[in-house]
């Protein structure tokens, strides 16, 4: 699951991501895989990736595309869990790994726990955008609520 | 206090009993005398809205009791159940963060007390003790878990049968109410509501609980749901 990251909360995260691993993918690449061990997030800072969920008997169910700069699996390396999609690298791309430990400390950081609060806020604001999308996609006829937004 | 709706209102965190029991409010002493001194407590009856989709966010809402149905919409208008939030949870915690409209609908579906906490208070209490911030991380993870198993439920699974079959079991297993060798649970929900929580229709649910009666997977004894054969109601869900 993603969140997308406005131009103007750059320097929020970069506080989080000062000295973390750069790491590039060239496109085609898998940065993760669903089911693996959530060892931690990344932040995308150029470049394009795509994520899935994947069922044994329906296939992949593609959820979207991710533009940077954004974050990637901060909810299930936060959450200490497996990863809940895979992300593969459409285009060449560029970004940090930010490492479990280091996102539970920046959570104890006065500076930088609302930064980090606030990208898995987008994260799960993400998450119910693909969530409306694949009920538009997939789900039944009923409808009963004329959407406000 | 005694409130109309017929339970105790809490005024003050410090002294709640609950507050153990309560995720959100289960921190420190110090912490908490902070809490109580940026929230507003209202209680509301069954079927007021807290707030709803598209409207700016004006803090958060903490349900400290009853319960709440949480919504959103899709772009073609159609309705889905993101969770039914239980006593202790935060609401309206991703649009405050994030400074934008709320996402959801929230609903009571009981009568509640509800400790209301505007963002900019929100926010100063979080950025000062980390131990409400790991608090805050916890509800967003758990919403963003509801999401995601929404998506895995309506986008994933094979069938309505199937997606049905797994809401049920997920019910019963959660309820942990056992009577002999059957699983009970008190379904609050209508069929309407079931279907959103699936992303079906309200005629499909009704079609294929008919169907799983006559099958005698289950019974339902006016809001009682019993689960007959739950070999069977697991081979349906792909389990």
């Amino acid at each position: 699951m993603v969140a997308q990251e406005s131009t103007d909360k750059k320097g929020g995260w970069n506080q989080v991501v000062t000295a973390q691993e750069q790491v590039f993918f060239p496109s085609g690449s898998v940065l993760f895989k669903e089911g693996e061990k959530a060892a931690g997030a990344y932040l995308i800072v150029t470049g394009e990736v795509t994520t899935s969920m994947e069922a044994p008997t329906k296939g992949t169910l593609s959820l979207g595309t991710v533009q940077p700069p954004a974050y990637i699996a901060l909810v299930d390396s936060l959450a200490g869990d497996r990863y809940s999609c895979t992300t593969r690298a459409v285009r060449d791309t560029k970004g940090f790994f930010i490492p479990r430990e280091v996102l539970v400390d920046c959570m104890a950081d006065h500076e930088k726990n609302l930064t980090l609060l606030q990208a898995l806020a987008n994260e799960v604001s993400a998450s119910y955008h693909e969530l409306r999308t694949v009920r538009d996609k997939f789900g039944g006829r009923s409808v009963t609520r004329k959407r406000i937004s | 206090m005694k409130s109309p709706y017929g339970f105790d209102i809490q005024e003050n965190c410090v002294t709640c009993p609950f507050r153990e029991s309560r995720e959100f409010c289960n921190v420190a002493p110090g912490v908490l005398q902070q809490l109580q001194g940026i929230k507003f407590t209202s209680v509301y009856p069954a079927g007021t809205l807290l707030y709803i989709e598209g409207q700016a966010p004006r803090g958060v809402f903490i349900l400290c009791n009853g319960r709440a149905k949480v919504s959103t919409s899709s772009k073609q208008g159609k309705v889905i159940i993101l969770k039914v939030a239980q006593q202790g949870e935060v609401l309206g915690l991703e649009a405050t963060l994030g400074n934008r409209a709320y996402e959801e609908t929230a609903e009571l579906l009981d009568s509640c007390q509800v400790n209301f906490i505007p963002s900019k208070q929100l926010l100063r209490y979080l950025t000062e003790n980390s131990e409400a911030t790991l608090k805050a991380a916890a509800q967003l993870t758990n919403d963003c878990r509801s999401a995601q198993e929404g998506i895995r439920c309506i986008g994933l699974s094979g069938t309505v049968e199937e997606k049905l079959a797994r809401l049920l079991l997920a019910w019963v297993t959660n309820a942990h109410e056992h009577h002999k060798d059957e699983k009970r649970f008190k379904v609050p929900y209508k069929h309407e509501e079931i279907a959103q929580m699936i992303g079906s229709t309200r005629e499909t649910v009704t079609r294929i609980l008919g169907a799983l009666k006559k099958k005698k997977v289950i019974e339902i004894k006016g809001a009682t749901l019993i689960v007959k054969d739950s070999d069977l109601l697991k081979k349906l869900a792909g389990e």
